[in-house]
């Protein structure tokens, strides 16, 4: 309908401007900032894209990015910028609703939601000066694999995703023409949150080690630790973005699948509240909604507590991260799409995650004072590997040095970086640009997990680090790096913050850590 | 699941539900342009003649149009102001009078238009209002004295919340509701166009964490309050047919809901506030909020306008505007259930 009344617009303009069309020119477009200026005749207008035919050939311009001059100008204020995002329930509930209104506020656009029910709404952003509409942005809440189902199916553009895409969903995606999903490019995290095991108030287990809790999970074992009461396994839908991650994150590290007969519920929230009604309930849930029932800390078998905090969230130090990731389509957005996203990574965004209920990702620095537990596991591992020598040496370059939130991580046994690594490594860098650093010494700390010799490990750490290093360096184009100094140390098994006798415990271990002095 | 299946077929007849009342928005240009907006009729007080000295406004010379629901005599009833700073007054012309006239004579007095009239008890048609902290919740009193304006439809304004009430027989109306802030404005807003306004020191308002919904028209929407994982009926169960009461807020036991607004007046304003005490609460949990709207057959293949208020990140209560597509007629009786609107309460104990 808007397109057609374009169409009109623009096919008027272009008859009104025919007589003149064969010498003179009938639009011109120079860019924001008046550096670049080009006329020609306008040959078609999408809403987004202008096509011209200039004396160059035919170019392409988005109308976003320059102004229009003639009068084959097209009614840019017509144009409504349109987008879908589908995916998660758990994502489009609260929190990206929260982030659009945010966003609208601050663009001072106004914002209304039209309702259809829970999972099918749509925001309309106006302008409030003219009343002219600005954006449809339509939501499609499911699960995360549907949202992935729908953008093969080109019904989505952004899919809200609990988890990474699967490899069958980055081959379909390149199959359907729609680009290679698993290019860290195509994917960021909106906010942090995690797995946690929960339990009803009055359950007087206050604590269980990974091992019993897979256990009990997959139905190896029946009761509840030093209790002949047998647990009540609650689960989320099967096939729900929950579901998939505790059997990525928890359940297939161990060769675990979840136990038959769980009673599942209809979603997250329904999920919290049955675990909190049953005494002997158990479940695994996302941190953001446990509603009315209570957290068990988890503890690895040498006696490390993996702590679940905020901080240990933003530095991955807590080993069932769950970020929340918005997938982006291999096509272009329309402006405001793309001014949505940039809004998504501003301190303003993460006050709207922090109060959404999810863990945001500003970043923080951890002085030496709230460093002790490590330091207190470093002294308890060490041994004829790691000598009293090594831990001075660590502690000596610990000394006046505060610890970033930022970390990185690495996939399963590789020296990829993970994906909430990967938006570090920009994260980073934008900082980098903006001088946030400048006058600071900034050190890459390369750290591995205890398998295999210590020196090897140190040499591994300090590649990584090295790696990273470089990566941030790569990435921060715009950086002045002579005011800032990028060094790099690695201390390998020294600091562990795991147990190293899981697959997940190690991944905690290994890491690059970001010291600032 | 029956209900879901219908709301796809009342998107068709979206288009259709230009009845339900137009929404009163503080920035309202969207709404302006969503919805043809009848030409606002001026308000009473510009049309009227100048004032010669004391008037007498007898009550029986007026035709009572708050009350009598002819469409002809709604369609003549004025608009509701935009916002505080567009309160219909004088126009222009008439304002400037005054001044005109005393830039002419040193000795002019500007006319007291209220004062200057009374009501057939010979009382002087001036108009208060009155705002004191009333006890447990962060509630206040609102107490409106207008002396000529018996059974008028009046518009209480507080921060982003507002609805419609009817003042009494002798033009009289008390309402209790809560304080959004700690230094809470209230402006009633009359049918002549004129307004009152009153301040409160409520410092027990910043201990309560409220949510709100508010609507034009003659939609059933309700809050509903699951505390602590109450279920439907159970106790911890809150809304307008189990509102519990400030005093349980107070003690913490938990929260109580206030429904305002006069649903009997033509072209309703209503509002629903939960109040929930933040920090006696004596447990750690959290409170699931839901906005449930009957399908009646005003509402059906309606489309609904309200706004829900939440917390902001100002501290003061943020606005967000709704409207709900309701199901077809065919669902008449039942309820669109959703839980997404308001954001749950996390409650964290001292």
């Amino acid at each position: 309908m808007i397109r057609m009344l374009l169409g009109a617009a623009f096919f008027a303009a272009l008859f009104m401007a025919a007589p003149k069309a064969a010498t003179a020119q009938d639009v011109t477009l120079s860019s924001r900032d008046g550096g670049v200026e080009v006329s020609g005749t306008l040959l078609s207008f999408d809403g987004e894209f202008y096509r011209v035919e200039t004396v160059y050939g035919v170019l392409t311009l988005d109308s976003q990015a320059v102004l229009c001059e003639g009068p084959g100008c097209p009614d840019l204020e017509a144009y409504v910028a349109e987008f879908t995002l589908s995916g998660a329930r758990s994502m489009g509930a609260v929190l990206m609703p929260a982030l659009i209104e945010a966003f609208a506020a601050r663009q001072g656009l106004s914002a209304r939601r039209m309702v259809r029910d829970d999972d099918h709404f749509t925001y309309v952003l106006g302008q409030p000066e003219t009343g002219h509409d600005a954006a449809r942005i339509t939501f499609r809440l499911s699960t995360t694999a549907e949202g992935f189902a729908d953008l093969l199916a080109g019904e989505t553009d952004l899919v809200m995703a609990l988890r990474e895409a699967r490899a069958d969903e980055v081959v379909h995606a390149q199959e359907a023409g729609l680009g290679d999903l698993s290019d860290p490019a195509r994917s960021r995290v909106v906010a942090l949150d995690a797995l946690v095991p929960v339990v009803a108030r009055d359950n007087p287990l206050r604590e269980i080690g990974a091992g019993a809790l897979v256990a009990l999970l997959s139905g190896q074992e029946a009761n509840w630790p030093g209790r002949d009461e047998a647990v009540v396994l609650h689960a989320a839908p099967q096939g729900s973005g929950l579901d998939e991650l505790l059997a990525e994150k928890l359940l297939v590290p161990a060769g675990a699948q979840l136990a038959q007969g769980v009673r599942r519920h209809a979603d997250d929230a329904a999920l919290a509240d049955a675990v909190a009604r049953d005494p002997l309930g158990l479940a695994v849930t996302r941190l953001s909604d446990t509603g009315n029932a209570r957290v068990l800390r988890t503890a690895g078998a040498c006696g490390m507590s993996p702590t679940l905090s905020r901080r240990s969230l933003k530095a991955e130090d807590y080993p069932f991260a769950a970020p929340l990731f918005l997938y982006t389509p291999a096509h272009h957005l329309p402006l405001l799409a793309r001014d949505f996203l940039d809004f998504l990574s501003t301190p303003a965004a993460q006050i709207v995650v922090r109060r959404a209920g999810f863990t945001d990702q500003a970043r923080e620095e951890i002085p030496l004072a709230g460093q002790g537990e490590r330091l207190a596991n470093a002294i308890a591992q060490a041994g004829p590997e790691v000598g009293l020598e090594e831990l001075q040496r660590m502690v000596a370059a610990m000394k006046g040095a505060a610890r970033l939130t930022t970390s990185f991580r690495f996939r399963g046994g590789s020296t990829a970086l993970d994906a909430q690594s990967a938006g570090n490594v920009a994260a980073l860098a934008h900082a980098l640009e903006s001088g946030a650093f400048d006058g600071r010494e900034m050190i890459f700390v390369g750290f591995s997990d205890g398998e295999g010799g210590a020196a090897v490990n140190r040499k591994i750490a300090r590649r990584r680090a090295q790696e990273v290093r470089a990566a941030v360096r790569a990435a921060a184009v715009w950086a002045d790096l002579s005011r800032v100094t990028l060094r790099v140390e690695a201390f390998g098994e020294a600091l562990p913050m795991a147990c190293d006798d899981t697959e997940w415990g190690r991944r905690v271990n290994r890491r690059v850590e970001v010291w600032l002095r | 699941m029956a209900l879901k299946r219908r709301l796809f077929a009342a998107g068709v007849t979206l288009v259709a539900a230009a009845v339900i009342g137009q929404f009163v928005h503080p920035d309202g240009g969207l709404l302006a342009s969503m919805k043809p907006r009848r030409a606002a009729p001026q308000p009473v007080v510009n049309t009227a003649p100048a004032l010669n000295g004391a008037e007498v406004v007898p009550l029986a010379a007026k035709p009572d149009e708050t009350v009598v629901p002819d469409p002809a005599v709604q369609a003549a009833l004025p608009a509701l102001p935009q916002d505080a700073a567009s309160q219909p007054g004088p126009a222009p012309v008439e304002a400037n009078l005054p001044r005109r006239v005393a830039a002419l004579d040193e000795g002019y007095a500007a006319p007291r238009t209220d004062a200057q009239k009374f009501n057939q008890y010979g009382l002087r048609c001036e108009t208060s209002l009155s705002a004191e902290p009333a006890g447990a919740g962060g509630i206040v009193t609102l107490r409106l004295d207008a002396p000529c304006q018996p059974y008028a439809r009046v518009v209480v304004y507080h921060d982003a919340l507002r609805f419609a009430a009817r003042s009494d027989s002798s033009g009289a109306l008390s309402v209790d509701m809560p304080a959004l802030r700690s230094e809470a404005a209230f402006l009633v807003s009359l049918p002549d166009g004129s307004s009152v306004s009153a301040v409160a020191n409520v410092p027990e308002a910043a201990e309560y964490e409220r949510a709100a919904l508010q609507w034009q028209g003659r939609s059933a929407l309700h809050i509903h309050a699951f505390e602590y994982g109450a279920e439907y009926g159970e106790a911890g169960h809150v809304w307008a047919e189990a509102p519990s009461a400030p005093e349980a807020g107070a003690e913490g036991r938990g929260g109580f809901l206030l429904r305002l607004g006069d649903a009997e007046l033509p072209q309703p304003m209503m509002a629903e506030v939960y109040s929930f005490p933040r920090d006696t609460s004596r447990r750690d949990g959290t409170v699931r909020l839901s906005v449930e709207a009957e399908v009646t057959t005003e509402t059906c293949a309606h489309e609904i306008e309200a706004e829900t208020l939440q917390p902001g990140l100002g501290g003061g209560m943020t606005p967000a505007a709704l409207t709900l597509y309701m199901p077809g007629c065919e669902a008449v009786g039942e309820y669109l259930v959703l839980k997404n609107l308001l954001q749950d309460m996390k409650i964290a104990s001292n």
